[in-house]
């Protein structure tokens, strides 16, 4: 493989060709990047509009308490969009522009990697901001999330940095299934989760693990919540997802 | 490269495709095609729509999965970054991500093509009258195929595919795109492979071409040879029979007391003489009605 | 001459068909090619291809001009007044 594009130029192109990487896999997560300031400003906006409204609520509100909204959660939610659209959007785009499955595939969740890691800087950044500003002033907790504030900062970076990446798993494979088998193997998979979850809640209730289940959870510890159980899900997600995309053909 | 010596001596083929065929649920698309792409020729896929001619391309360029043997500059396409790489694929119903503009598409393609070049790409862009921050969606169906002409011309990729390139553009654009379509390719050889139902006018642009029927091959010629090897004869139809006694007849209409044959095998030297003589009217046959008088609809006589 | 890649340009045709029709020219000694510097067009050509067009004048334009004038009714004289009058026009 050759390396950058040759300069044939010979006048001041109106758009500058990027670099290319050389490695079909660092391509597409460089491809990723392309139009940014038309997808990355959508989650942070969101976020923004939703902090200056708890902002506004607690300016206004003499409350002694310290709360924690769960408006962060917002972002998150937001994300899932992008990431399902990484697969039923990108993907058919990117098989068009020569690209192949394992290297959009790969290359996409480096770029959600880099993306999780770096917005979870943001946000880790901004809890110190509202920690430094007791609660911007106003003792709202936004950024903060209360049961790891004990912990060390890398515990406290992971929690910011791992749901993006569970929901990225969850919402790519999503995506994944969306593109193979179109919506109706999407229902089919939601009728297949729908009638576990269903079967499970059954068994779970009839023999009265409900109290175990819970008390399962809680004993859990935050390491363990954020840095030990989602990975394997990640993996699996990401496996199947793999399998699944090979034989895509949109 | 592999060389498979077919015809043009020494060079090879870029494409080889052999014995494929393609169902999707019940229908056969490709029906044991098999076809070979020279380098550096601009070879069209001539046939009306649903003939496979799309399924064709996207076997070529591992876009769906078929069974038979197919090798693109001596490896199987699929999932193959070393021959993907070399290849652009122009489709009619490529998608772009919903937020980009056309300039955001060139600027993806010059990530992805390796040969790319973007003073190239800029100056087409202008030609087609495409604004560089218009929205992919806002874009009309012949502006959609203006853009997909300018990422397929500026790729510079070896082996260029264009699928139905035409689509929603007006005569004036479709005469650009020919233009330079030849301009390119005079100054950077290239192999293009360029499948349209408008046979009429790119005919003069093909050196190769393959006509495909109900997913099977009818003609695979060079286009001068097969301009050549076509004559029409009309005229009383005793007149008409008389003349093609003896000679591959490939199509046959009539209208009461006329009729009007397609004759393969070239013309004769006395053939200018018997076709006096006889009373019928020789005339070549453009290779639109060639392909029309061979394929589909005149064949199985129905009306569409 | 016009290089091949100026002819097809100019002519909207593939390059290769350029070449094939420079090629038979060359074939009937219309052109020849001066290593180094182009394509030609041969001294005296012109005139074979005058000698050539005039030798086929006869079965090509004359045969076919009395077959139609046959089929319409007109006769050799008619025809030959009719010849007159247009040269004359001229």
């Amino acid at each position: 493989m050759t390396a950058t594009t040759p300069d044939t130029s010979t006048s001041q192109a109106a758009v500058a060709a990027p670099r290319r990487p050389r490695h079909p896999v660092v391509r597409v997560a460089r491809l990723q990047f392309v139009a940014w300031p038309y997808t990355l400003p959508w989650p942070w906006g969101i976020l923004a509009l939703s902090f200056a409204i708890n902002l506004v609520i607690f300016g206004s509100v003499d409350e002694a308490d310290a709360a924690w909204t769960g408006g962060l959660a917002s972002i998150y939610f937001v994300q899932i969009f992008a990431y399902v659209q990484h697969f039923t959007r990108g993907f058919p785009f990117a098989l068009g522009m020569s690209v192949t499955r394992r290297a959009y595939y790969l290359g996409t969740w480096l770029y959600v990697g880099l993306e999780a890691l770096a917005f979870g800087a943001v946000l880790l950044a901004l809890r110190f901001a509202e920690s430094a500003t007791d609660g911007w002033g106003v003792s709202l907790e936004y950024f903060g999330v209360r049961f790891v504030r004990e912990e060390g900062v890398a515990l406290q970076y992971a929690v910011y940095v791992v749901p993006f990446l569970l929901i990225a798993a969850v919402g790519g494979f999503l995506g994944v299934v969306t593109v193979r088998w179109g919506g109706n193997g999407l229902l089919t998979l939601m009728a297949g989760v729908i009638l576990t979850a269903g079967v499970v809640v059954l068994v779970v209730g009839r023999a009265h693990w409900w109290d175990s289940v819970g008390d399962w959870f809680a004993g859990q510890s935050a390491t363990a919540l954020f840095a030990g159980w989602p990975l394997p899900v990640m993996v699996v997600l990401g496996l199947l997802g793999y399998a699944m995309i090979r034989r895509a053909t949109p | 490269m592999n060389v498979v010596g077919v015809g043009r001596g020494e060079t090879s083929n870029v494409a080889e495709v052999r014995g494929v065929t393609k169902t999707y649920g019940g229908q056969t698309v490709l029906d044991d095609v098999s076809l070979t792409v020279a380098e550096n020729t601009i070879h069209g896929l001539l046939g009306h729509n649903g003939a496979g001619k799309t399924t064709l391309m996207r076997v070529l360029t591992g876009r769906v999965f078929a069974h038979g043997d197919v090798r693109v500059f001596g490896e199987a396409p699929v999932e193959n970054d070393g021959v993907l790489g070399r290849v652009c694929f122009v489709g009619e119903d490529q998608r772009y991500p919903d937020h980009y503009q056309v300039r955001h598409v060139l600027e993806a393609a010059a990530l992805l093509f390796r040969t790319w070049d973007a003073a190239y790409a800029d100056a087409l862009a202008t030609d087609f009258a495409l604004p560089a921050r218009r929205g992919v969606r806002k874009l009309s169906r012949g502006m959609r195929s203006a853009l997909g002409i300018v990422v397929g011309l500026a790729s510079r990729a070896p082996l260029t595919l264009f699928d139905e390139p035409h689509l929603g553009l007006d005569a004036a654009f479709r005469q650009l795109f020919h233009d330079r379509l030849l301009a390119e390719y005079a100054e950077h050889p290239r192999t293009i492979l360029l499948s349209t139902h408008l046979i009429d006018e790119v005919g003069d642009l093909l050196e190769r071409v393959t006509v495909i029927d109900a997913g099977r091959i009818v003609i695979d010629d060079d286009a001068d040879d097969l301009r050549a090897r076509a004559v029409s004869v009309s005229g009383p139809v005793a007149a008409v029979d008389s003349f093609t006694e003896g000679r591959e007849v490939l199509q046959v209409e009539r209208l009461t007391s006329v009729s009007r044959a397609t004759v393969a095998g070239g013309r004769r030297p006395d053939d200018t003489e018997l076709a006096r003589h006889l009373g019928v009217e020789l005339e070549p046959v453009s290779l639109q009605d060639l392909v029309v008088r061979t394929t589909g609809h005149s064949r199985r006589g129905a009306l569409r | 001459m016009p290089s091949t890649t100026e002819l097809a340009a100019f002519h909207r045709i593939n390059p290769a068909t350029a070449a094939k029709g420079v090629h038979q020219l060359v074939a009937d000694g219309v052109l020849h090619k001066r290593r180094g510097i182009g394509m030609f067009v041969s001294t005296g050509a012109r005139d074979r291809l005058l000698d050539r067009r005039r030798s086929r004048f006869a079965s090509e334009f004359v045969q076919p001009l009395v077959d139609e004038a046959r089929k319409l009714g007109i006769d050799v004289e008619e025809l030959k007044t009719m010849i007159d009058k247009t040269g004359d026009g001229r």
